[in-house]
């Protein structure tokens, strides 16, 4: 076998890293990290975790074939490979906030048997549909005596922050995030937060006062601030209660302002009559039927309806993509309230996410993530097209690239909506035309099937790539 | 040229090599492997510390009363109650 590679953003933990091999993901726990993993995995602490969902299932490999790949491993973990792996930058206001509740959970239960998180990563949790799991099996230490809860910064910089950033200001944490890697700090949190804000107690003990505290260590640098090892640590009590009281907390935020936005009252807006939803779902049922895909992408998803008419034609899962934060939340809410196996992101298809992070691969961009089996874009190519002046071609062609297969809608210029979008402004697009579409699709593509589904022109076309 | 003469280049830098081994000295001193793969932040560990101060002095406070509460029931001839008998 070839060497396994190690998995790019992994190579943080001293206690271990992520191999890739063959398409298994292995999982290798250091001499560092050996004593920690041995003692809470002889607990039965992880595999009750792992058992309630919680946790990304393990086993310990004694395969010699495999244990030799890895001479310096103490341990090696296999586990399952996870279908598809999004980031805290990509997710609505809801997924961090589950993944914050899972994160505080998984610690409050750890904590009653003698066991801690040793960090607060947000990029420790990924989703199952729309459910939250923990995926760092090596993020757990035994208890000791008096310590402080290490990872409460960490919480509130990738979790609390971006979560509030929202609840209290109404700005979506999803551009600032991807900016910062380690998500919003307790000192530019603090900066922006209004008066009555500090008022609250919460507000006050993990943002306020901490970034207060941090900022005056900074000025008295190496002189006046005690040293960890020298401080006395907090009761077990209290390390449990700080975790209980910010739980409750959380499970409290709600985004602020839910229904200014564009598209928040898709469903009931008429400008989408029920024939039109009755063609478009009777479409998508017969390519899901004839292309059986695994994968799809619902790119600009709105609240994830087309989505569960393909899950429902039997696609296996779908990423649902949005810019709009009103729509992602309630794509959100459909994914859950209906088990759909649907993970809405936010997305920006202007600006998708990048190669980034220490040298620029710790996180995968959009593109490398993963290889759709087909792709849905509905209502969409105009908001490239005529909203962010791309050329129809190129819009076609990267849509083109992204499945195999898929349905693209288009959108003629005497559709409402693209007469909305240019009431404003210059019509600076004579070649935006049906057929001028389809010879650009012709172009990277078979047309399978098509069908006029309103009067003004929206066409759906079925493409097959060639 | 920056108008700095030999030796003052010198003393900079040897004055920039102290702070390094300085720093460094601290560092390997605040490096305790428990927490060594995260930096926790002054600021988290000194809110920590206030609110189980707190924790502690509410702890204390909650004692006393009691102790205060089962004086007066013993003035007043009451039986204490059972949450409170372990301070008899």
């Amino acid at each position: 076998m070839t060497k396994p590679a190690i998995l790019d953003g992994s190579f943080r933990d001293p206690a271990g890293q992520v191999h890739e091999l063959g398409g298994r993901i292995f999982r290798t726990v250091t001499q560092y990290g050996a004593s920690a993993f041995s003692k809470v995995h002889a607990t039965g602490f992880l595999t009750a975790l792992a058992d309630a969902g919680d946790l990304v299932p393990y086993e310990i490999v004694h395969d010699p074939e495999i244990t030799k790949l890895f001479p310096h491993a103490e341990y090696v973990l296999e586990h399952k490979r996870l279908d598809y792996i999004s980031y805290p930058y990509e997710w609505p206001f809801s997924l961090l906030k589950e993944a914050a509740l899972l994160h505080l959970s998984i610690a409050i239960q750890a904590l009653e048997k003698d066991i801690v998180l040793t960090d607060a990563s947000a990029y420790n949790v990924q989703f199952v549909s729309s459910k939250p799991i923990f995926i760092d099996h090596l993020s757990f230490k035994p208890y000791t005596d008096r310590e402080y809860w290490v990872g409460h910064r960490q919480f509130c910089e990738q979790f609390l922050n971006p979560l509030l950033l929202r609840a209290k200001l109404d700005i979506p944490h999803n551009s600032w995030f991807r900016g910062a890697q380690e998500g919003i700090t307790n000192e530019d949190l603090s900066k922006i937060l209004r008066l009555r804000h500090k008022f609250s107690l919460n507000i006050l003990s993990h943002v306020v006062l901490p970034a207060r505290f941090q900022t005056r260590a900074r000025n008295t640098q190496l002189s006046g601030t005690k040293k960890i090892s020298e401080r006395k640590g907090i009761a077990k009590a209290t390390y449990k209660s700080l975790l209980v009281q910010l739980k409750k907390w959380i499970s409290t935020l709600q985004p602020k302002n839910m229904n200014n936005s564009t598209w928040g009252s898709y469903a009931e807006d008429n400008t989408y009559d029920d024939n039109e939803n009755k063609l478009k779902a009777e479409f998508i049922t017969e390519f899901i039927q004839s292309t059986k895909p695994e994968l799809i992408y619902d790119i600009g998803c709105n609240s994830g309806a087309f989505s569960e008419v393909a899950l429902k034609a039997g696609a296996h899962q779908s990423i649902g993509f949005d810019f709009d934060k009103i729509a992602i939340e309630k794509a959100f809410k459909r994914a859950t309230d209906k088990s759909l196996n649907l993970l809405p992101l936010y997305l920006d298809a202007a600006n998708p996410s990048p190669n980034q992070g220490w040298q620029q691969s710790e996180r995968v961009g959009f593109a490398e993530r993963a290889s759709p089996d087909a792709i849905l874009a509905l209502a969409f190519e105009h908001h490239l097209a005529i909203g962010k002046n791309i050329p129809l071609p190129q819009v076609i062609n990267w849509l083109v690239s992204l499945a195999p297969n898929g349905i693209i809608e288009f959108v003629d210029k005497s559709d409402p909506t693209v007469q909305a979008m240019l009431s404003m402004r210059e019509d600076i697009f004579p070649h935006y035309t049906q057929s001028s579409f389809e010879s650009a699709l012709s172009d990277c593509a078979a047309i399978v099937k098509t069908n006029e589904i309103t009067k003004n022109g929206r066409t759906l076309y079925w493409y097959k790539r060639v | 040229m920056t108008g700095m003469d030999d030796e003052s280049v010198f003393v900079m830098n040897y004055s920039k090599a102290l702070q390094l081994v300085g720093f460094f000295v601290v560092f390997l001193n605040t490096a305790q492997p428990a927490y060594a793969y995260l930096d926790p932040g002054t600021g988290s560990i000194i809110i920590q510390s206030i609110i189980g101060g707190i924790a502690a002095a509410a702890t204390f406070g909650a004692l006393y009363w009691a102790k205060v509460k089962a004086f007066f029931n013993r003035i007043f001839h009451k039986e204490p109650n059972d949450s409170n008998s372990n301070t008899k």
